[in-house]
């Protein structure tokens, strides 16, 4: 199944939730994440994932550390306090996005309407 | 996952190189992409894995990744910079920095003329070229593991390295004109009334230049090859 476009738009709250929860990654590591989780459903390209998260850094919403591992430098993210700030305000957003299209989709489904 | 053989790893720099990426920060995310995906494979699905990840970070995509990351950290350095004004600038540290401004008037105060004007002025840059020279010996110790590893030419380079050695060395090459402002301030009766005070004010703003950039330089280099 091919859910890149689908992904484009919420990449960057994707890249935000999951170092909220694992406190600093490297960029290989969020594309297997997201495979692990999504059991393989959704894979984060390269091509997307790493102008993002370079975005995100040049934001100041992540921050950088580099480590020496078995004989290479590897660079991890995590979230900065601005960062963490934007996590819920991002996962808020999308979470609204979701419930709209569902409206759409199915408009028998109306949780939260009066 | 397994470790990778030498002659994999070999193979793995060869590829990379070859896409001539002159970037060191682009350069190891993308060496440590490809052998932390490959350790996943064993032996026999190398090449194809290798491939495979050769379709995905071609020539072109490692070039476009560089520029836009080049283009991102000028602008981060730049609101990084203006940040750590703003902090220096806050309740706590206001006191340091009045100290400072004042220390900066008196000794301004005592300007008798053009060239010791031109001495306050110029005091900061002084720092900035030390500091200079410090960075590129620093940076080139740096990168020259990376360089040796990769087996790279000399282009390879820290996106940050010419972001930061133009706002060193901009300043510096403006000596001149500053010592001619000096001259000028003094010749000139409108000016020469408060040339002491102009050369103060000269003074503080470009050692706020000259720290916030060192200060930017100790954030960065925490995090990157410089």
């Amino acid at each position: 199944m091919s859910n890149n476009n689908l992904i484009k738009g919420s990449l960057q709250t994707i890249i935000l939730k999951l170092l909220e929860e694992n406190e600093r990654m490297y960029g290989y590591e969020i594309t297997q994440k997201v495979k692990e989780l999504t059991a393989g459903e959704i894979k984060i390209t390269e091509g997307a994932l790493y102008p993002a998260l370079h975005k995100l850094e040049a934001d100041g919403l992540l921050t950088t550390e580099i480590e020496q591992v078995d004989n290479r430098v590897r660079k991890y993210y995590s979230l900065t306090k601005d960062g963490q700030k934007e996590v819920n305000s991002k996962m808020a957003e999308l979470q609204g996005f979701v419930e709209n299209l569902q409206r759409i989709l199915n408009p028998t489904w109306n949780p939260g309407l009066t | 996952m397994r470790n990778l053989t030498d002659i994999e790893l070999q193979t793995i720099k060869g590829t990379i190189v070859r896409k001539e990426i002159s970037s060191a920060e682009i350069l190891m995310e993308v060496y440590d992409h490809y052998v932390s995906h490959l350790q996943e494979f064993g032996e026999d699905d190398f090449d194809d894995q290798l491939e495979e990840l050769d379709e995905k970070f071609t020539y072109g995509y490692c070039h476009a990744l560089q520029a836009k990351f080049n283009k991102d950290i000028r602008k981060e350095i730049g609101v990084l910079q203006w940040k750590v004004v703003k902090k220096n600038l806050c309740l706590s540290r206001i006191l340091y920095v009045l100290g400072f401004i004042m220390i900066a008037f008196y000794l301004g105060s005592n300007v008798k003329n053009e060239k010791e004007g031109a001495i306050m002025m110029v005091a900061p840059l002084l720092i900035l070229t030390v500091f200079h020279i410090y960075f590129l010996f620093k940076s080139s110790r740096r990168i020259k593991k990376m360089k040796e590893s990769m087996s790279q030419a000399s282009s390879l380079q820290s996106s940050l390295f010419y972001p930061f050695s133009e706002r060193m060395y901009l300043p510096v090459i403006m000596a001149y004109s500053i010592v001619w402002f000096a001259d000028l301030m003094f010749d000139v009766q409108v000016l020469s009334n408060i040339a002491p005070q102009i050369a103060a004010t000269f003074s503080i703003l470009l050692f706020i230049y000259v720290i916030s950039l060192m200060e930017v330089w100790k954030i960065k280099s925490k995090t990157s090859l410089i």
